[in-house]
């Protein structure tokens, strides 16, 4: 019976899913089951009777033996023990293995020893390890998420937050928790978002810009990434978005300076223009009196002394012209303008020009024209006029004996090209050889004391050296001191051919020149026929094919006006028209004249299209013209469109009805003061005191809204400028009439 | 012949006087905005000018909105011959010529005024 059970327990030890080895008191092995044989690599005849201690290391993490250490508690304690996570047990050379055991004293009839049991747990361990190391990588992953600058959020099809970075929370200001509540309706505050995330049609993976909102409202602008990615078979939208404040901020000051720029550039020549006419209007004053004075009865004094205010003036004039072109070639802002003309006839204009100055000095003046072409020349003649009379002017100036010559040769002629030359020569004063090559320099005369003696500003030679540049030519002296000069200059003109030659009445739309055009259309034949029309007006035209490209190039770029197709995929030019005015409103910029272009208009569209923020509207078809017209027409008006019309309308009144009622007798009076003043002024002809009294009693109508005094005020006013001085005094009895007339009509009506 | 002269400057406003008066009434005003409500005066007093005068650099209104004004009042009255106006101006930038000519100016006198070819010019005009 007991054998039988001694049996079993041996089947039961064989059979077991851990092995087993048990050793005695010296650590023999006195018995190894079936797993054991299995795992340890030894037969039973192998290691029965061995010791087992020479066949067993146990190595610990370190890679040591820790064997001694781990038998210790177990044969001084007799208590079991383990073996610690991630020990092995290696068995001779043969197997080694991760290992969990338990190790644990016996005793029985006076003798002990040890029971090992153990199991190998070698892909137990290495698939922790695995796992492990996939967690370090996720963790790696998971900083990397966490700590990116970029804020990364992934949302589900329905817009709502799957994760939201570290990034994401700092600038949205939600936390992880709330983020977890909110949609990407949200922080993007558009109608559309949600239909354009579960787009059918989606475009995989896209870029772009919009507006952000954070928790507080704060808005600012952003550029996404987006990408759409499958998780565990879901659908999931990633988006890495980058906040372009910054970049925004930084685009919008460059574009502050350059208007700085173009704004310092335009007072400059508004200076300019001014200028000039705050210069040339007494002048004017001084030359027109001067001449009238001139028809008078004069003696021979007073003619002689007039005569030198004119040149004077004319001097001061020509001075005047040259610094104001000289600034405006420095500036930039001369172009030529160029037309056919006649060479003969400019030949003859010369001519007849310096007779007179010829005279006057005693010299000889000798025009030569060698050039045989009939044909017209095309080019800036008034800018020529202003180079040869410069050169002639100054060789007469310098010149007080012999002669001064003009001819003109031809260089080289072609069939639709002429190269000309145009000499002056004077036997005057000469130029010292050394100062020749500074000559075109401004400001320098030869001898500076000529500036004294001979007038100038000192700029014709260098304005001479600027326009020929201009026109691109060149210019050369030839001189020595005591020997004259020679100036020469040498011009390319175009030829007219006679038949082609039409008078130019085309406008030629100088003002479209460099303008920045966006073109908003999908259709690329109508880009092409619309870039044919504007480049060659120096227009540049930049293409956007849809309304969201056009927002984006908007942000990027300035332009001077944009074409704005209606019909649109993606997005229509009324939807990118209110984005634009919207985004200018946010950016504090003045609004970009937009036109749209549509297939399709009805009368009152233009107002349609003005409420939805565009300026113009032009129906397809259009022409050329009708299209550079409205492009430049645009660009013309300059937002304070003026309201002189409606003012003066209204102001109209009609006739004389309700004078009576217009004239209450407190104002009766006032104006009855007025008409005594100007009395007593008409009978000594004071017409300094009848213009003040004729202008205050005008405006005093005005302010009082009282038509009938005003247009009386303004007829006498005009009278008395144009010295008819009768008229004015019929004018004034009729009104002291009229006046008494109502107050005589007031007072019987008991006002 | 009535004539309407727009001129800011004193000294240019006797010189055109002197220089028009022989050839009819000549009104003259001291900015853009007297010069259209003269325009308006004289066409509500079925008396209209033959010829306007106008500088461009004037108070209140300058010269090309007067100008500008003018024709849209023709066109809301229907006028059928448009009043003839000329520019008399010390600015000389090709395209203020050129816009003054494309808004309707006739003439484009610049100051300091050579008083022969401008009378010459006149005279054309108010012989059309």
């Amino acid at each position: 019976m007991f054998d039988q059970i001694r049996n079993h327990y041996y089947h039961f030890l064989e059979q077991l899913g851990d092995a087993v080895i048990i050793t005695d008191q010296r650590h023999r092995v006195l018995y190894m089951n079936q797993k054991a044989v299995e795992i340890t690599g030894f037969n039973k005849d192998e290691l029965l009777e061995e010791r087992l201690l020479d066949h067993l290391q146990i190595i610990d993490n370190a890679g040591t033996d820790i064997c001694h250490n781990v038998l210790r508690p177990v044969m001084l304690k007799k208590t079991p023990t383990g073996l610690q996570e991630g020990t092995k047990l290696c068995f001779g050379n043969r197997n080694c293995f991760y290992s969990s055991a338990s190790i644990t004293p016996w005793e029985h009839e006076g003798e002990d020893g040890i029971i090992w049991t153990f199991r190998d747990i070698t892909r137990v361990v290495n698939r922790t390890l695995e796992l492990k190391d996939q967690f370090d990588e996720l963790k790696v992953f998971k900083t990397i998420f966490d700590e990116s600058q970029t804020i990364i959020m992934l949302l589900d099809l329905n817009g709502r937050f799957v994760k939201a970075n570290k990034a994401a929370e700092l600038r949205y200001g939600y936390t992880r928790e709330e983020f977890a509540e909110i949609s990407v309706e949200e922080i993007r505050q558009d109608p559309n978002v949600l239909l354009e995330i579960r787009d059918k049609n989606r475009v995989h993976q896209k870029k772009i810009k919009s507006v952000h909102f954070t928790k507080s409202g704060e808005a600012f602008p952003v550029e996404i990434f987006s990408r759409y990615i499958n998780l565990q078979g879901e659908n999931y939208l990633l988006g890495m978005v980058k906040d372009i404040s910054a970049e925004q901020e930084q685009r919008r000051k460059l574009r502050q300076e350059k208007k700085k720029a173009e704004d310092a550039n335009a007072a400059k020549s508004e200076f300019l223009s001014n200028m000039s006419h705050e210069v040339r209007t007494p002048i004017s004053g001084i030359m027109g009196m001067t001449e009238l004075l001139l028809k008078d009865e004069l003696n021979k004094d007073q003619v002689e002394n007039l005569k030198i205010i004119k040149r004077s003036s004319e001097n001061l004039l020509n001075i005047l012209n040259d610094v104001l072109d000289y600034s405006k070639i420095e500036a930039g802002h001369l172009s030529l303008n160029n037309a056919p003309f006649s060479l003969e006839e400019f030949v003859e204009n010369i001519r007849k020009n310096y007779q007179r100055v010829a005279k006057e000095k005693n010299l000889r003046f000798e025009v030569l024209n060698s050039v045989q072409t009939k044909k017209e020349l095309y080019g800036d003649v008034n800018r020529l006029y202003q180079i040869i009379n410069n050169l002639v002017f100054n060789a007469f100036k310098f010149t007080n004996q012999g002669a001064v010559s003009f001819s003109v040769e031809a260089v080289e002629e072609k069939e639709k090209q002429i190269k000309l030359n145009f000499l002056v020569k004077d036997t005057g004063a000469g130029i010292n050889k050394a100062k020749v090559p500074e000559l075109f320099q401004p400001f320098v005369q030869e001898d500076t004391a000529y500036h004294l003696r001979k007038g100038g500003a000192g700029l014709g030679l260098s304005i001479v050296k600027q326009l020929v540049d201009l026109m691109g030519g060149t210019v050369g002296v030839k001189s020595e001191k005591y020997e004259g000069s020679l100036f020469w200059v040498t011009l390319e003109f175009d030829l007219v051919d006679q038949h082609t030659s039409v008078s130019n009445t085309e406008p030629d739309f100088e003002n479209l020149k460099g303008r920045r055009i966006l073109l908003v259309e999908d259709f690329s034949i109508n880009q092409r026929m619309v870039v044919s029309f504007l480049k060659p007006y120096g227009m540049e035209v930049t293409i956007a094919k849809d309304g969201k490209e056009a927002t984006d190039k908007f942000q990027q770029e300035i332009y001077d006006l944009i074409l704005m197709d209606i019909q649109m995929p993606v997005m229509d030019g009324i939807e990118a028209t209110k984005w634009i005015r919207n985004f200018e409103e946010k950016q504090n910029l003045s609004p970009t004249p937009i036109i749209a272009l549509t297939a399709y208009a009805l009368k009152g569209d233009r107002e349609k299209f003005m409420d939805m923020g565009m300026n113009s509207y032009l129906s397809k078809p259009y022409r050329k013209d009708e299209l550079l017209s409205i492009i430049d027409e645009q660009l013309r008006i300059d937002g304070s469109k003026d309201n002189l019309l409606e003012y003066l309308k209204n102001r109209t009144t009609e006739g004389e009805a309700g004078v009576a009622e217009e004239l209450e007798s407190g104002k009766i009076e006032d104006v009855q003061h007025f008409i005594q003043q100007l009395g007593k002024a008409m009978e000594k002809i004071e017409e300094e005191s009848l213009e003040n009294l004729g202008r205050d009693l005008r405006d005093f109508g005005k302010a009082e809204k009282i038509a009938f005094v005003e247009e009386w005020a303004f007829k006498f006013l005009l009278a008395i400028r144009r010295k008819d001085f009768t008229k004015g005094d019929n004018l004034l009895r009729d009104f002291r009439k009229r006046v008494e007339e109502v107050r005589h009509e007031n007072f019987s009506r008991g006002r | 012949m009535k004539i309407l002269v727009a001129e800011d400057d004193f000294a240019t406003r006797k010189l055109l006087l002197n220089l028009l008066k022989d050839y009819g009434e000549c009104d003259l005003t001291v900015d853009g905005l007297e010069a259209v409500e003269a325009f308006m005066l004289a066409r509500k007093e079925k008396e209209p000018y033959d010829l306007v005068c106008l500088d461009i650099m004037m108070p209140k209104v300058d010269g090309i909105s007067a100008l500008r004004a003018i024709r849209d009042i023709e066109k809301d009255q229907k006028v059928k011959d448009p009043v003839k106006v000329m520019i008399i101006s010390a600015l000389d930038e090709q395209q203020i010529v050129k816009d003054s000519f494309s808004k309707g100016t006739v003439a484009y006198a610049v100051k300091p005024l050579d008083t022969d070819k401008f009378l010459q010019v006149v005279e054309k005009l108010l012989k059309q």
